[in-house]
């Protein structure tokens, strides 16, 4: 028989050794990666279009296309999420409507994102008549986006506790009053880091986004900012292949003499690019807390 | 006349300010009027007749789950928020019912202020925990808010300790300190009553001096309500006593009568530590 602090020591042992294993997957999938694409990363490397039959291409409209899409699904789903998030902890009684409202979220945020790039295909390409373009992509990325950003909403608003609700009725004020002065500032932080962890999962996509917003890119006019314009870098309706869909095409048939290369620079680069995301995400929101709660 | 003018403030239409004069200095401040609070389908308070005369600090005491807490929290119309929270009975403040359809419930709210018994900081600075109120309701100017954060920090006693760093966050002050603030953050209102639900249960000995001596200063100006499970508070601070028990308000009378001489024998029990 083991005595129970044997056991505990046991146990003890067990877990460390799993973290020990998950950290060293971790440590060593990182690694791999950047060894790899580090030598690759330069200014000229993240600035310069790429090239098709030599090698010495970039990434630099694909980068800029992984942020200006990111941006767009922030800009389409966050409202929605705000709206339905607010709806779901404040205001929702237990009934058919936000039972349903509830399931939906849960089938949505269960679907595999090929099937979400498809369904976006099929109606913002096809039927919307849109093409392969940016808002059809931002717009696949926002279906795909919007459970977890509506969870994450429902639940920092939620961890609001009730005595500050009430402290706020207690002064006078209505219910949206409190909610917007007084719950919303206390669950921003939170709502911040939430926000900033489900951008880093849209930035790194692919799958929804090849059916989308396509697998290329048009030349493009860097200093023409008129969104209206073919050439130039704003338009929503001109084709835009993202980070992550470059690595996968590139790697499917690239024809550069150095596609291998190009494909582990972008990838160290986009690792990076998110891992940036989720350390700022805490960083960001502690500091929106400090700021917040001293003025 | 003033004592009019106030209370119709918290009717939301102007149309039975007819029916308030009447002899304003012997009506009491607040009283309630069989009144019973429902949980569902648990009776939490049942039949309180209660009065609270201007300028006095009335005391509830009882056992713990007497529904202390309901009643006092029917009095600003803080249980309806509540789901499936009902009451039955009236409620008179100046003479205003306050479950009728006329009255708006965030101006009872503004004038019959509360404070809990933990304090409930927002994750604001110290200015804006006290500003916001005012603010909300219509205060715009810098110097005018000024005046009044310092008014109330003052009067809850806060201010020499607080003033040299107004912007800083509320959540680092003290407990006792945060429960000053919650206080001067409901005298910001400039409220006619005010409720506090054992305010000082939460907090140390010197914390709860300064709530105390503040709550004697206050009633000067308005009317005051607490609930206490400490019984030489409720002596120390109170002009009046009611004993609650199961629901029910058992006894009512002058502080240092209750204490001294209970009509009731559930009462003197109750004080001299018999009853839980
Ligand atoms: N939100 C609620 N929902 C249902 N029942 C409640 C609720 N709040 C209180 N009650 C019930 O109502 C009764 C009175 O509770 P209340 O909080 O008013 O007592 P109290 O006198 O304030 O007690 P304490 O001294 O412990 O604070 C209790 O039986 C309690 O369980
Ligand atoms: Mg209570």
């Amino acid at each position: 028989m083991m005595s129970a602090k044997q056991a505990d020591r046991l146990a003890t042992a067990g877990l460390y050794a799993v973290a020990g294993v998950i950290l060293a997957l971790l440590a060593g999938l990182l690694g791999y990666v950047f060894v790899k694409g580090f030598p690759m990363l330069s200014w000229q490397f993240i600035t310069s279009p790429p090239q098709i039959f030599k090698g010495g291409g970039g990434v630099g409209p694909q980068l800029f296309n992984s942020f200006y899409l990111l941006v767009l699904t922030l800009v389409f789903s966050l409202p929605v999420a705000l709206g339905a998030g607010i709806y779901l902890a404040e205001y929702a009684k237990d009934n058919w409507l936000t039972r349903s409202i509830r399931i939906s979220v849960e089938v949505l945020s269960s679907l595999p994102s090929i099937v979400v790039g498809l369904f976006g295909f099929l109606f913002f390409v096809i039927y919307m008549g849109w093409g392969f373009s940016i808002i059809s992509g931002a717009l696949a990325l926002s279906v795909f986006n919007l459970p977890l950003l509506v969870r994450v909403v429902e639940q920092s608003i939620q961890s609001v506790p009730r005595t500050q609700r009430e402290a706020g009725w207690a002064l006078g004020f209505s219910k949206w009053e409190t909610i917007t002065n007084i719950v919303l500032p206390a669950a921003l932080p939170g709502l911040i880091t939430g926000i900033i962890l489900a951008a880093g999962r849209v930035f790194g996509e692919a799958a929804a986004l090849i059916y989308t917003a396509g697998m290329s890119t048009p030349a493009l006019d860097f200093t023409d900012w008129n969104p209206l314009s073919p050439v130039s870098p704003l338009n929503p309706f001109r084709p835009a292949e993202t980070m992550a869909v470059h690595i996968w095409k590139i790697n499917g048939e690239g024809i550069m003499p150095d596609a291998s290369a190009i494909s582990d620079g972008a990838a160290a680069l986009l690792i990076l690019s998110i891992l940036l995301f989720n350390l700022s995400a805490r960083f960001v929101g502690r500091f929106v807390f400090k700021k917040m709660s001293a003025s | 006349m003033q004592t009019v003018a106030v209370p119709s403030r918290v009717l939301s239409s102007q149309t039975h300010v007819t029916a308030l004069t009447g002899p304003e200095l012997t009506r009491p401040k607040l009283e309630t009027d069989r009144l019973s609070v429902f949980y569902g389908d648990h009776q939490a308070v049942s039949d309180v007749c209660l009065t609270f005369k201007k300028n006095t600090v009335t005391a509830l005491i009882g056992p713990s789950g007497c529904g202390k807490s309901t009643f006092l929290r029917a009095l600003n119309r803080m249980n309806d928020s509540i789901e499936g929270c009902r009451m039955a009975g009236e409620i008179r403040y100046d003479g205003i019912e306050l479950q009728s359809r006329q009255v708006n419930v965030l101006e009872v709210r503004k004038q019959i202020g509360m404070v809990f018994q933990r304090p409930v900081p927002f994750a604001k600075s110290i200015y804006k925990n006290v500003a916001y109120g005012p603010i909300r309701h219509g205060v715009k100017k810098k110097k005018e808010l000024d005046r009044i954060v310092e008014d109330s920090l003052r009067k809850a006693a806060l201010w020499d300790e607080v003033k040299d760093f107004l912007h800083q966050s509320a959540l680092r002050l003290s407990g006792g300190q945060q429960q000053r603030l919650c206080i001067a953050r409901a005298l910001a209102m400039q409220p006619d009553v005010l409720l506090l639900d054992e305010p000082a249960s939460a907090l140390d000995p010197v914390s709860t001096a300064k709530i105390e001596e503040l709550i004697g200063q206050l009633k000067k100006e308005i009317t005051i309500i607490i609930v206490t499970h400490n019984m030489q508070q409720a002596r120390r601070i109170s002009d009046e006593t009611a004993y609650f028990y199961m629901g029910r308000m058992v006894e009512h009378g002058p502080t240092e009568q209750i204490f001294s001489n209970p009509r009731s024998e559930q009462t003197r029990q109750y004080i001299s530590g018999q009853i839980g």
